[in-house]
């Protein structure tokens, strides 16, 4: 049977070409809005992810980086030294702020940090680290979308910034990071010795939860989180807005691919119903008509789903070299659940044509 | 059933539609058919040759009666285990040849061979010594516009053969042929039920397969009626019971029958046109 199912397939070539074509163009939808949306969780998180960070302490009640301001009070720092089991606590000011850029008003995530202990850019793509209050590390697609480069000045706040470095990774559909001295953004905020927020390390081989209950019993009236937790706060903050409508095209999608596929193997079906007509009557059973428009169904999607894969591929490279803001993750661990659906797509698009074949007469191949 | 047939149809009715609507398509009809015989069913169009086919082979259940073929009592059998019957049993042949477009001559043999579940190496094999047999040697890997009518028609007969069945179910076999094409496959139906013992079972308006026929009935309405003397009409070439036809003319002292006034008329307009015209 899967003899005559290549053959039929192959019998009409345009018909099968543009079923692979639908059946593809479905799946590189999917796996590219797929790739967008895994893109949105890797900057979400991007930050946190590239920073050592086990605990991030914040103001009362914001529970998360990139939602909320934070202002710590002044002490936290202080009272944080010295808690045993803590290796390094990195002081932050983080916050949006608006940048002015060729007299254009350019929204930015500011990170305020000390070179000397941590918290800036994790990837430099070009430059240098920062040296004094006036210079500034921008990321580099914000750099290229307003024509800025290395020595060039941009204004935060009414304040002059060279810039001395192009940092990798720090852009985002939201707004691009920029990474300033914390003593400039404290006095870019009016705030002098502002923290937003601490990150803290713990010291390998010691036991978490145990640094965890002493850091709430030293810092009081202040939120302790894991960095998981700050992590996932800003992607269902951040994210699920978007993870809706995404996952409702990737159904459409899915819908429309199997929609197309089915009615193309529907359509080649019944343009075939006397021929699968003759094999009912000469002694084919429906087992056996079914697996031949399932092997057909099927093998349409598995090439359409590699040649999908491979579309998506491509169009997540172009699109991120047109809108290097936008990041497309085409994850190996996403290959599966894609499989799965083009195979479903392929097993969904039989259902009809089987149900065609079950009921066609075979005693027709008499009547004229 | 007698103990040497292969076919044996008993008190067979087949009613389409119900109360008013009601249609008794074949009335109460018994056949036996024996290996090694060729029976050849003719009536008009509408008589029933058609069901009474379907029922033969397995594809249409009879509303009363019973239809054995060997010791396998069809009206007894679930629905799914008809198409092993019509595999293992029944060959079929049609008027359109109903080939598969997609495989070539050797596959479409081949195939109905491997639908007994045989591996398709071996189906091959069989077919392709099936097809040698019938002088297509030269054309296995042909498709099927590639073959000419009779070509086709003598693929169509290795299909139905290629799984020995008992008894071979032809539907006007000849009459998509030409008349040479037409003879050759009449030809080879007689020396498959001949030499290989198979019942040769077909329905047909072809006069010409008279010829080949151990024996032939009439249906009509229905129901099997004598086979009278018959006449062919000189227009349109159809089956004619001399007794009830429609029409009749004389010409030059030879009494003629029609199937309508319609070919009456036409006939007498131009007689020699017709007269010439070799209907076999």
């Amino acid at each position: 049977m899967t003899y005559l199912a290549l053959r039929n397939l192959f019998q009409n070539t345009f018909r099968l070409i543009l079923s692979i074509s639908g059946v593809a163009s479905s799946i590189a939808l999917i796996v590219l809005l797929r790739g967008f949306l895994s893109g949105i969780y890797v900057q979400v998180t991007a930050y946190l992810d590239n920073t050592p960070v086990d605990w991030v302490v914040s103001q009362e009640g914001i529970r998360n980086l990139l939602g909320g301001t934070s202002f710590l009070p002044p002490s936290t720092e202080d009272l944080a030294q010295g808690i045993s089991g803590v290796e390094d606590i990195i002081p932050i000011v983080a916050q949006y702020a608006i940048l002015d850029i060729h007299d254009e008003k350019v929204v930015g995530y500011m990170v305020g940090y000390d070179p000397d202990i941590g918290g800036g850019p994790w990837s430099l793509l070009a430059g240098r680290e920062l040296d004094d209050d006036d210079e500034i590390i921008l990321d580099w697609v914000m750099a290229e979308d307003h024509g800025l480069k290395i020595g060039d000045n941009i204004e935060i706040l009414d304040e002059e910034f060279e810039i001395v470095g192009l940092s990798a990774d720090t852009s985002s559909w939201m707004a691009n990071f920029f990474f300033i001295k914390k003593e400039a953004a404290e006095q870019l905020l009016l705030a002098p010795e502002a923290t937003s927020f601490l990150l803290m390390t713990a010291k390998p081989g010691y036991d978490k939860a145990s640094i965890e209950a002493r850091l709430r019993r030293r810092l009081q009236d202040v939120e302790i989180l894991p960095s998981q937790v700050v992590k996932q706060n800003d992607l269902d903050l951040l994210v699920n807005i978007f993870a809706v409508p995404l996952k409702m095209m990737v159904s459409i999608a899915f819908a429309v691919g199997t929609a197309i596929l089915g009615m193309i193997i529907y359509t080649a079906t019944v343009s075939r119903a006397s021929e699968y007509g003759v094999l009912k009557a000469v002694g084919g059973k429906n087992t056996q008509l079914y697996s031949l428009v399932v092997q057909q169904a099927l093998l349409i999607s598995v090439v359409g789903l590699g040649l999908g894969i491979l579309l998506a591929w491509i169009a997540g490279q172009a699109v991120m070299e047109v809108y290097p803001k936008f990041l497309v993750v085409l994850r190996s661990n996403d290959l599966l659940p894609t499989i799965v659906t083009g195979i479903g797509m392929g097993l969904g698009a039989a259902l009809l044509p089987a149900l065609y074949l079950s009921r066609l007469d075979p005693a027709e191949v008499f009547r004229r | 059933m007698n103990m040497q047939s292969v076919v044996s149809v008993e008190k067979v009715v087949r009613r389409f539609g119900s109360g008013t609507t009601e249609v008794v398509a074949v009335k109460d009809i018994s056949l036996e058919v024996v290996p090694g015989e060729v029976v050849l069913i003719m009536g008009p169009s509408g008589s029933g040759k058609t069901t009474l086919l379907s029922m033969l082979g397995g594809l249409l259940r009879p509303s009363e009666g019973r239809i054995q073929i060997g010791e396998d009592d069809l009206t007894l059998m679930d629905e799914s285990q008809l198409p092993n019957i019509r595999l293992q049993h029944i060959g079929f042949i049609f008027q359109d040849f109903n080939l598969l477009s997609a495989l070539t001559t050797l596959d479409n043999v081949a195939l109905v061979a491997q639908l007994t579940g045989i591996s398709r190496k071996e189906s091959r094999k069989k077919a392709k010594v099936l097809l040698e047999q019938l002088g297509l040697g030269q054309r296995l890997d042909f498709l099927p516009h590639k073959l000419s009518g009779g070509e086709k028609q003598r693929v169509a007969i290795a299909r139905a053969l290629v799984n020995k069945p008992d008894m071979i179910l032809a539907d006007e076999p000849t009459a998509n042929l030409d008349s040479h094409h037409g003879r050759e496959t009449m030809r080879l139906l007689r020396e498959v039920a001949k030499q290989e013992k198979r019942s040769v079972v077909i329905v047909s308006h072809d006069e010409r397969i008279k010829e080949i026929a151990d024996r032939v009935l009439w249906l009509e309405d229905g129901e099997f009626k004598d086979m009278v003397e018959m006449a062919v009409d000189p227009v349109c070439g159809m089956s004619i019971d001399i007794l009830h036809a429609p029409a009749t003319a004389d010409f030059e002292g030879t009494k003629y029958y029609f199937c309508a006034n319609g070919c009456r008329h036409e006939f007498l307009a131009a007689p020699n046109s017709f007269l010439q015209v070799d209907h076999e």
